[in-house]
């Protein structure tokens, strides 16, 4: 690519992004579905077409070829599906129980899904993230891309972006249940997409939490246990709320994961929760370019 | 081409490089030397923009490698020590990726990555594993990748170390061979190395530049080496006296006569007179001929005063 067209499409990136950003307040305020959603689309498109202009496809390339090239991938990928497998039998045989009796929800036998896969990959998404940044440091190969030409943000954003693309193959396979769901019959697929959409919020966030870490030491396992204990914490914070009180309350409230989850479940998009994991994301890959970078002032 | 003003890094504590400074012109080939923990290998990082230096300034074609950091890296290649590579990767597909990151248009990829290969001779291994290839193959794998954006500027950290002599020769005639249109910096234990490839070689020794001077200087400074047998204070005596002769130094030997060190203005050869002037003595030479000030005495002389 050369580089004036690397340029205009730069460019196309970033008028995109912000006037994305504008159609989605513009159909939150109006209630305009058909708005909001153009507006989104334009964001992550607009996101994806101003990558293309940097470094980050090949690296995104490279730190994708890793995954599927080291038998973590698809251990992790096995003892995932066979979990998930698991969940969605259970899930299925008290939803048939309930709609014996005739009180099962429409949808609710993929809902019934969501929290167990969440816990899941709250022991998954560390063995995602430990290697990224740790193997580098520890194979020396950091002075090797830290001297390309390439920035430290666009290092790190393909880093997250290759651990949320392996997360999302991970998510995907579980779309297999869906189609089990759909032969047999008729659900309401609106709880079924805001669930997928709530497990890609929270993966972003848990992928953001392990890479953080995966900067700070060059031992895999110290990174995946550290991760895991955070997230951990994350997720049931929510417990001390019970301890304090005022306004410490309410914010332990709102950051654990485990009141975040609730909405997704019922079929709602609340966009508190967009906005908080979002946010999330982005403070963490934020910190993580910083913490990288610490190795010059350290 | 490379310029370094008062450089400074501490690792903690340690300082590391202690206000270094040293130029390297366009299109020299300048080796770096000096005892483990010199300072060597930082001195090259401040240089590629991986680390900072604690103070100081440096710069590589104008740029300054703190604050133009990416244009810096842009025209630099970097062998690092111990050339880290990612071991899973096949050859071609690591310099290819390589390439794309250093921003090696799209067109005149495959041929870059074609001559780099070729130049360093790993055309035979581009389809195994990086992790199974020898430590020779790596080791030029990592040159390749050094090589494949056509860089201006070369900094090499102990290429050769790890490799067999023909592998050390082969490395050695191809930095040679680069050097004609780029600026090469290398790091070296090996003071043949330097010998052999460098113009111009900088000695450092606890962070700080100790010595630096040109191999051809080097070379002018020639001594005659004598060894004979006689009694050394008369002997001494006459050798002083004669014309172009700076310094005579003795050293007993054994056999009751002695090692001679004669220091000569530059281009005068006395080693007639010196023989005529034995012979006058009845005294027997055993040995005499010119030597050169070898790197070797100069690196043992800076690195063990300071």
């Amino acid at each position: 690519m050369t580089g004036r067209a690397r340029q205009l499409i730069a460019v196309a990136g970033l008028i995109a992004v912000p006037a994305g950003a504008v159609l989605v307040a513009v159909g939150f305020g109006y209630e305009s579905r058909v708005v909001l959603l153009v507006g989104a689309v334009a964001v992550v498109l607009g996101c994806v077409v101003g990558l293309f202009s940097t470094k980050v496809p090949p690296l995104l390339g490279r730190e994708l070829a890793a995954y599927f090239q080291s038998p973590i991938a698809y251990v992790t990928a096995t003892v995932f599906l066979v979990l998930a497998g698991v969940f969605f039998f259970s899930s299925l045989e008290r939803y048939s129980m309930l709609s014996e009796k005739g009180q099962a929800v429409p949808g609710e036998v993929m809902g019934g899904m969501l929290w167990p896969v969440m816990v899941t990959m709250i022991f998954i998404c560390p063995l995602i993230t430990m290697r990224l940044l740790s193997e580098e440091v520890r194979s020396g190969t950091i002075e090797v891309l830290m001297t390309a030409p390439v920035t430290d943000f666009e290092v790190i954003i393909s880093k997250f972006l290759a651990g949320l693309v392996f997360y999302a193959y991970l998510l995907g396979m579980t779309l297999i249940h869906v189609l089990v769901v759909w032969r047999v019959g008729n659900p309401d697929y609106g709880p079924i997409i805001t669930m997928y959409l709530g497990l890609l919020l929270l993966g972003a966030m848990f992928l953001s939490v392990g890479l953080f870490v995966s900067a700070f030491t060059r031992n895999q396992i110290v990174a995946s246990v550290v991760t895991f204990v955070l997230l951990m914490i994350l997720f049931m914070i929510d417990g001390a709320s019970g301890y304090v009180g005022g306004a410490v309350k309410d914010v332990c409230g709102f950051v654990s994961l485990y009141r975040q989850s609730d909405t997704f479940y019922k079929g709602m998009v609340d966009s508190r929760h967009v906005v908080y994991s979002l946010s999330f994301t982005g403070a963490m890959l934020f910190l993580t370019v910083r913490a990288v970078e610490s190795r010059k002032w350290r | 081409m490379i310029q370094a003003d008062h450089l400074s890094k501490c690792y903690g504590d340690t300082l590391a490089v202690d206000d270094l400074s040293f130029w390297v012109g366009e299109g020299e080939i300048v080796g770096l030397l000096g005892p483990n923990g010199a300072g060597k290998s930082t001195t090259m990082r401040i240089l590629t923009c991986f680390l900072p230096a604690t103070s100081g300034t440096a710069s590589v074609a104008g740029h300054d490698v703190f604050t133009e950091s990416v244009a810096v890296r842009r025209i630099v290649g970097y062998l690092p020590e111990n050339v880290p590579l990612y071991s899973e990767m096949r050859v071609r597909e690591y310099l290819s990726y390589r390439a794309k990151i250093k921003g090696v248009g799209r067109r005149e990829r495959t041929a870059k990555i074609g001559s780099a290969m070729a130049r360093c001779d790993i055309g035979g291994v581009a389809h195994r594993v990086i992790g199974q290839l020898s430590k020779g193959y790596r080791q030029r794998v990592g040159l390749a990748d050094c090589l494949i954006h056509d860089p201006r500027v070369l900094i090499l950290d102990e290429p050769t170390v790890g490799l067999d002599p023909n592998q050390i020769i082969a490395v050695r005639s191809l930095i040679k061979d680069l050097s004609h249109e780029r600026t090469v910096l290398l790091s070296t234990h090996y003071l043949g190395e330097v010998e052999a490839v460098c113009e111009r070689f900088l000695i450092i020794n606890e962070g700080r530049l100790a010595i630096e001077g040109r191999l051809d200087e080097l070379r002018d400074d020639t001594h005659v080496e004598l060894a004979a047998v006689g009694p050394v204070d008369e002997s001494r005596k006459s050798l002083v006296a004669i014309a172009g002769v700076t310094t005579v130094t003795a050293e007993p030997t054994g056999d009751g006569g002695a090692a001679y060190h004669i220091g000569t203005r530059s281009g005068s050869d006395v080693r007639q007179v010196v023989f005529d002037k034995m012979v006058a003595g009845g005294w027997k030479i055993c040995e005499l001929h010119t030597a050169c000030r070898s790197l070797e005495d100069l690196f043992v002389q800076v690195t063990k005063d300071a």
